[in-house]
């Protein structure tokens, strides 16, 4: 009798401990992060001068990745921080944003981004800064 | 030998056509109401598939965009807010075309092998191309910026003449000769695998090591400290056009100025900050994977023989660290250790 009423709590926390593992990984892998997402965390550490999160945005394949990965750099094509994103469209894997500072002046800038796809079987899909153009002249500052 | 008489006449017909298709400018692609000016000045809105002769100009407004294309010479990418100008000069007693940006941006690709190329250029400025890529920036002050993509362009203002090769570019005053010429250098130099497997051959005379070292941070050295100078005199500028941008009300107005003025300061200051973070970098590799490295194994097998070389050897790798810490330390931070 006893032995019936222990095993069936234990039988439904072992069954919520499956949905709870099951749902914790199918969510990673289902939302990953957007290349909105990344842009966003990018101007982010631009706006906060954290020169690592700067890096962290960007492909390591690029051929600028350390050269590039200092706040001087990103100030001079950011010169009026903080910047916020005021207009966004993607196709495929490019992005073309416009960031606007708080004097309402607006920069566009064309964001080229490399899938990156986690090792592990529920691994989550990011995106990384492979280039970046100027759009009116299409001028590569960073690749 | 009839044949080949047949492919010869054949061969001869297909460069006059690549010649004469290299002389025709035909409007490929628009976006927007670009307009043509004729050579009797008068306008008309510019139309797909439209022509151009030697002297017709296009002119962009701010959301136009206008492609021409030489035959399978040459593609030319005209942006917004531009005037470009198909003029004829003569050079040498020879007519040759101008492919001129008045004012504004545009891009220009040419094939190498497509017969002869055209000269591109400013109301100032001529520059001769082979097989290129680049963009030149004519500036509402005169100036000309010119950016090579790949290949090789020949720049001459005032009779001076700067060659600039694949990501290498000049800017060009108003009717003064071009300036000094930079490049983007690119990917730093990476001793990791440079400096594996050779331990024992560096080991053989450390001090030797030491001083091939010293060489090559004294090359990384200057080049540091001339793109420094010149990240210093770009900031500058790229400030002071920051301040006026911000002074400007015209939306429209500003656009212009930041696309005009703004941005290839901006693109100055960067490349200059690329290529001094190149030599730091650099410097960095090599203090990391051979000099380091070197300390630790002449410092663990002198242990206890600690000799007049050793001393000689230690004393010497402090200069240079100290010398490191002054000169490059400044310019690297978390994310490079």
């Amino acid at each position: 009798m006893n032995t019936k009423k222990t095993k069936k709590p234990l039988c439904i926390l072992g069954w919520l401990g499956l949905a709870i593992f099951i749902s914790l990984f199918a969510a990673c892998s289902f939302t990953g992060e957007s290349i909105r997402d990344r842009i966003g965390t990018f101007i982010d550490a631009i706006n906060a001068g954290d020169v690592q999160g700067i890096k962290d945005c960007l492909d390591p394949s690029s051929t600028n990745y350390n050269t590039a990965s200092t706040t001087n750099f990103w100030n001079t094509y950011f010169p009026n921080k903080p910047y916020s994103i005021s207009g966004y469209s993607e196709s495929g894997n490019t992005a073309t944003v416009t960031f606007t500072d708080s004097s309402n002046t607006t920069l566009k800038y064309i964001f080229e981004m490399t899938e990156q796809k986690g090792s592990g079987l529920f691994s989550p899909k990011t995106y990384l800064i492979r280039r970046v153009k100027y759009p009116p002249n299409s001028t590569t500052i960073f690749e | 030998m009839k044949h080949r008489k047949c492919y010869i006449i054949s061969f001869y017909l297909l460069i006059g056509a690549g010649i004469l298709l290299a002389q025709n400018t035909m409007v490929t692609y628009i976006e927007g109401s670009p307009q043509r000016k004729d050579n009797k000045g008068l306008l008309s809105l510019l139309d797909y598939g439209n022509q151009l002769a030697t002297g017709e100009s296009v002119i962009t407004g701010k959301t136009d965009l206008a492609e021409l294309s030489q035959g399978n010479t040459s593609t030319i990418r005209i942006k917004p807010n531009t005037v470009f100008t198909i003029r004829e000069i003569e050079l040498g007693g020879q007519k040759e075309q101008v492919l001129t940006t008045t004012v504004g941006a545009v891009s220009m690709r040419f094939n190498r092998l497509a017969g002869k190329e055209p000269r591109v250029g400013t109301v100032s400025t001529i520059a001769g191309i082979r097989g290129t890529e680049l963009t030149v920036f004519a500036g509402p002050d005169g100036s000309t910026l010119f950016i090579v993509e790949s290949g090789l362009v020949s720049v001459t203002a005032a009779g001076s003449t700067v060659d600039l090769r694949e990501k290498e570019a000049v800017e060009v005053p108003a009717g003064g000769p071009p300036g000094e010429k930079y490049s983007v250098i690119g990917r730093e130099l990476d001793f990791s695998s440079w400096a594996q497997g050779k331990t024992e051959e560096l080991l053989a005379d450390p001090q030797s090591t030491l001083e091939k070292s010293v060489t090559l941070l004294t090359q990384f050295k200057a080049g540091l400290s001339e793109w420094v100078e010149k990240y210093e005199k770009a900031r500058i500028e790229s400030d002071a056009a920051v301040k006026k941008m911000g002074e400007i009300t015209d939306t429209e107005a500003q656009k212009k100025y930041q696309d005009e003025v703004w941005f290839p300061l901006a693109l100055q200051t960067g490349n200059a900050i690329l290529n001094y973070r190149y030599y730091t970098l650099s410097a960095l590799s090599l203090r990391r994977y051979v000099l380091g490295p070197l300390y630790m194994q002449v410092r663990t097998r002198n242990m206890l023989k600690q000799d007049g070389s050793y001393q000689k050897f230690m004393e010497r790798y402090r200069q240079i660290i100290q010398d490191f810490q002054t000169t490059f330390e400044p310019y690297t931070n978390i994310t490079d250790y």
